[in-house]
């Protein structure tokens, strides 16, 4: 498989003040197309600051980070923001929808930086929501939408461009545990298609639906192992189904 | 109470400075203009408000339409209207006339020439309230041969100024008693003079002079009595005009119609011949300045309300905790009217301070001596600047006030749940300041345009390097010698004389030419010049010859007329066409022996009038005109100097027609800086309030740009949303302010004769400089934002 993500000895630092944090001391790894990875570890700990620089949302203090076989560090802001588009789509644990757009505004988005026209961006948001189970919502506000349905319009809008990766940084962190697990079955079945997933969560349990953990622990990686105990769909949800 | 309330406001100001700043510098912006305005406008309207009986003073002035030349308003009377208006009407209980020349005074061996020495009726100063040092004013100008003189004239002759009552002093060879001394007359009044001589000096020589119909020479004041209806007092003026004239058609070239005092000094733009009138100001654009003052405060109160209001969001916290603690709605609304009252408070101390700093410049461009002190001169100043202030301080606090203390508590406490309602009523406001600042700026370009249309026009003659210097009966006798050695020096160009200075209506007389169908009567403006007199002002002849020397009938029976002159008299042949003023016997008439292109003999206010120009030594003239060489003026003045004390006794004093001319715009000339400055302020205020709103507008939206930012946003598209908004409202801006703008600029244009096109460019200019600024402004924050990095503005809550 070929390697999608590979950091070397990346850190972090941010300087508060006096004050100097330490968010990832020397980090190491790499991450292959198809992949579904879990950065653990305990609040603090690093994965945020690690999930937002393989985002190419924030850059290291030092190391390399090579995305698709490209030096990150060399990109111009222009790249980079195409990359975000093209490349990534994100899942946050807000959700981060924009309150006055519709789902299906809130899901088009990322299209229109990639150049989309107005009729395309309706045909593929709508078919995203549809992925997601929520076309039947497409014209309702955020705060017309419950928290699960909320998190599923932000999938939807991660997936919309086809993206290479996935990113989720808590991604049930604001749900409740049947509105979790109804996520984490989202991303089996987006996983099952191919697509490479990258979830932060402190959850134990959460941790457990994806293929391979990274535990972080003070910024350094603790230890990063398949997960041969992946938990499958679960009995409760499929019943309710 | 209070107490409380002040800590709040303190420590809302510490904590906000940037929106604090904003608020109380542009709050003193706003307030430093309209005090500066208040200064002018008030220094203005003081004009000739000492006197008592101001109310009941009216100027006797003229409407003059004569065939052959433009209709006019004169500050003209004839010497018989004041006496008989008198005589013949209950209206009117005194009178005095004003008859003003410059004068050569002579004491013993020192002689100075005075630029006004007015001849007035023994009622002058019952009529004005001049204050006399010494001398009784009620008998002072009763005697003939008596004379007041001001204090700064009785110093010249006399080292006690106020002893000098009881001594005489010579004038055109006649001795004068000193009668009084008169405080020198304030700065603010219109009629300025060094001395003053009865009347009866003049009706005991001429008899008749009281009678004298026909020419208008002077100025004539009446005192009405309380309650005189003007109009049908107005209306009794051509009955009157025809019993004692004797003309039946008299009405018809002559309309007489009274001009209350304070109308005089700011009323009199259109008046013509208007020569005692000093500093005379267009009374209209003292309604500019105000409106102008207004829409700067208006500016600076819509950056007040626009940024608190845009961030009430900031405080619904601290109001909805208060509330929770039982503050009632009043006090909550009370304390924020409190806050922005103390703010205004704040602001006015700065305004003062800027007013301090500032006027002096202002003083220096606009040649005058307002001081902002004369505000503290008297306690109702005091208080009612503060009393103003509050108002300002309540009045912008209202709405914002409404605004923050008109939430549901429960969702404010509930914290994010409150959605920012879009404002429809801040963005109007946008618009208005935009607006504002846009026309202000046009306005500015458009003026300028003018002003600069008006210095730069061809005159058709030269009006640079043109010395003038009075002259009396003897240079002018001298006058031959004294061309001659004054032609002799390198620095001298050319030398000329004229009755009348250019830069002016010339006096119209009537004229008459013979056709071949009789003799036609107009009255055109005459001037009575030197031989020499087109060649040293360059005007152009383009039929005909100049005046000669050489020809003997040149002297008084030759006239050169203008190319007007020539078109109203529609003659086939107009060179040589019999000719003369209308005194002149029919069969012993000039000849016309030139046309010249028409030229601006008066200010670009008016049209060109027919002119007609004699030759006429005898008359006598009155200015010398030497063209100078422009690269020496020092050495050529003092050289002239020079050649003028050895040639003639008459003081030497002189002036530049050039200097003329800019006096003829001071008006105008003093809008244009009043504009522009408040042009500038308008687009700084509007800009230091968009620039508030952008920080806030972009701080509530950084979420989304962050959000923008991570979905795959460049910097570009992130910049362009957030300035699309506010750009949008500058455009609405343009469109609504453009077409009023537009018409109050060709308004202003039409009081010129003479003015330039509205150019749709320079409106074009005037918007694209506003969004320009206004990009710049919001360019700081809007690509600060965009290159934010997107982790920080997800992580803001
Ligand atoms: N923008 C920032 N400024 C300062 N410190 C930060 C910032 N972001 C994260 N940190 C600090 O870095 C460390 C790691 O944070 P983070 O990556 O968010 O951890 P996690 O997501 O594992 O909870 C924490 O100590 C956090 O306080
Ligand atoms: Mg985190």
């Amino acid at each position: 498989m070929s390697k999608i993500i590979e950091t070397h000895n990346i850190s972090k630092v941010y300087k508060m003040g006096d004050n100097i944090v330490n968010a990832l001391q020397s980090v190491s790894m790499s991450i292959d197309r198809g992949e579904y990875v879990a950065f653990m570890g305990p609040s603090g700990s690093g994965k945020s600051t690690l999930m937002n620089i393989v985002g190419c949302l924030d850059s290291p203090t030092d190391g390399t980070y090579m995305l698709n076989n490209q030096m990150v560090s060399e990109m111009t802001e222009n790249e980079l923001a195409q990359v975000r588009n093209k490349e990534i789509g994100f899942v946050f644990q807000t959700f981060n929808l924009l309150p006055r757009a519709s789902a299906l505004e809130n899901v088009a988005l990322p299209l229109i930086y990639a150049g989309y026209g107005k009729s395309e961006r309706n045909e593929m948001a709508m078919a995203a929501l549809e992925s997601v189970s929520l076309a039947d919502r497409w014209h309702h506000k955020p705060n017309e939408l419950s928290g699960g349905q909320r998190q599923r319009v932000a999938i939807a809008r991660a997936l919309v461009n086809n993206p290479s990766i996935i990113l989720a940084d808590e991604p049930t962190g604001n749900l409740d545990s049947k509105t979790s697990y109804d996520i984490m079955w989202l991303f089996q079945e987006l996983h099952d298609k191919g697509n490479t997933i990258i979830m932060v969560t402190h959850e134990d349990d959460i941790a457990h639906y994806a293929h391979r953990i990274i535990r972080l622990r003070d910024g350094l990686v603790e230890w990063d192992r398949k997960n041969d105990n992946v938990n499958r769909r679960p009995a409760e949800v499929a019943a309710a189904h | 109470m209070i107490r409380n309330y002040l800590a709040i406001a303190l420590r809302n100001i510490r904590q906000n400075p940037l929106y604090s700043f904003i608020n109380i510098f542009s709050l003193a912006i706003g307030l430093a203009a309209c005090l500066a305005i208040y200064l002018f406008i008030s220094d203005e309207k003081s004009f000739d408000t000492f006197h008592k009986q101001k109310a009941s003073i009216y100027r006797i002035d003229e409407v003059q339409n004569f065939s052959g030349t433009n209709e006019q308003k004169v500050a003209l009377s004839m010497p018989g209207m004041g006496p008989n208006m008198v005589l013949d009407f209950p209206e009117v209980a005194t009178f005095t006339r004003f008859w003003g020349a410059k004068r050569l005074l002579k004491h013993n061996e020192d002689q100075f020439l005075l630029e006004n020495v007015a001849t007035v009726d023994s009622t002058f100063l019952g009529v004005f309230d001049y204050a006399l040092l010494a001398g009784d004013r009620a008998t002072a100008l009763n005697e003939p041969w008596s004379i007041l003189l001001t204090e700064e004239t009785a110093r010249k002759f006399f080292k006690d100024p106020v002893g000098a009552v009881g001594n005489s002093i010579t004038m055109r060879e006649k001795e004068y008693k000193i009668t009084g001394i008169l405080k020198d007359v304030p700065e603010n009044s219109h009629l300025q003079f060094d001395g003053l001589v009865s009347m009866t000096t003049v009706t005991r020589e001429e008899k008749e002079f009281n009678n004298r119909w026909g020419s208008n020479f002077l100025n004539t004041y009446l005192v009405l009595q309380p309650n005189t209806d003007i109009k049908s007092l107005e209306a009794k003026f051509p009955e009157f005009m025809i019993r004692h004239t004797g003309e039946k058609d008299i009405n018809q070239f002559i309309t007489l119609f009274l001009q209350r005092l304070d109308q005089v000094h700011l009323g009199s733009t259109d008046i013509e011949h208007d020569y005692h009138n000093y500093r005379k100001f267009n009374g209209s654009y003292l309604g500019v300045f105000s409106i102008v003052g207004g829409f700067i405060l208006l500016i600076a109160g819509v950056n007040f309300m626009n940024l608190t209001t845009a961030r009430a969001s900031h405080r619904w916290k601290e109001i909805g905790v208060r509330s929770s603690v039982g503050a009632g709605k009043f006090q909550l609304f009370a304390q924020f009217i409190f806050e922005s009252i103390m703010l205004a408070m704040l602001a006015l101390v700065l305004a003062l301070l800027l007013d301090a700093i500032l006027i002096p410049f202002l003083n220096r461009l606009i040649g005058r001596q307002l001081s902002f002190l004369s505000f503290f001169a008297e306690p109702m100043g005091v208080i009612a600047l503060m009393a103003m202030t509050i108002l300002l301080g309540m009045i912008t606090g209202i709405y914002p006030s409404f605004y923050m203390t008109s939430f549901k508590m429960s969702s404010v406490l509930k914290g994010g749940g409150q959605t920012e309602r879009t404002s429809i009523f801040r963005s109007t406001l946008v618009v208005v300041q935009f607006g504002l600042a846009m026309a202000m700026i046009v306005s500015t370009l458009i003026v300028v345009q003018q002003l600069s249309f008006m210095q730069h026009t061809d005159m058709g003659f030269n009006k640079d390097q043109i010395m003038l210097v009075d002259m009396n009966r003897d240079v002018n006798e001298k006058f031959v010698t004294l061309k001659e050695e004054l032609l002799k020096s390198r620095f001298v160009q050319g030398v000329t004389a004229s009755g009348q200075r250019l830069g002016n209506n010339f006096h119209q007389w009537s004229f008459k030419v013979k056709t071949d169908t009789g003799i036609l009567q107009i009255t055109p403006s005459n001037v009575n010049v030197e031989y020499d007199y087109l060649k040293v002002y360059g005007i152009k002849l383009i039929e005909g010859r100049e005046f000669s020397r050489d020809n003997k009938m040149d002297a008084g029976f030759a006239f050169i007329i203008n190319e007007s002159f020539a078109k109203e008299l529609k003659l086939k042949e107009t060179i040589g066409a019999p000719a003369g003023h209308s005194w002149y016997k029919d069969d012993s008439l000039g000849t016309i022996i030139g046309v010249v292109e028409d030229f601006h003999f008066n200010s670009l206010h008016h049209k060109i009038n027919t002119l007609s120009m004699v030759v006429h030594p005898d008359w006598g003239y009155d200015e010398v005109s030497i063209k100078i060489d422009g690269a020496n003026a020092q050495q050529a003045i003092t050289e002239i100097k020079n050649i003028w004390s050895r040639n003639v006794t008459y003081p030497f004093n002189y002036s530049f027609l050039d200097e003329h001319f800019d006096t003829l715009y001071r008006s105008d000339q003093q809008m244009s800086s009043v504009v522009t400055i408040m042009a500038a302020l308008a687009i700084l205020l509007s800009c230091m309030g968009l620039f508030g709103l952008v920080t806030i507008a972009v701080a509530k939206r950084i979420k989304e740009v962050g959000i923008r930012k991570a979905l795959g946003a460049s910097e570009r598209e992130i910049t362009l949303l957030l300035s699309r908004n506010f750009m949008l409202l500058i455009l609405v801006s343009f469109v609504v302010a453009s077409p009023i703008t537009y018409s109050l600029l060709t308004q202003w244009l039409e009081g010129f004769a003479y003015h330039i096109e509205i150019n749709l460019l320079v409106f074009l200019t005037g918007g694209i400089v506003a969004l320009a600024i206004a990009l710049l402004t919001i360019s700081y924050h809007t690509i600060k934002a965009s290159r934010e990095n997107p982790v920080k503005a997800l992580r803001y809550e």
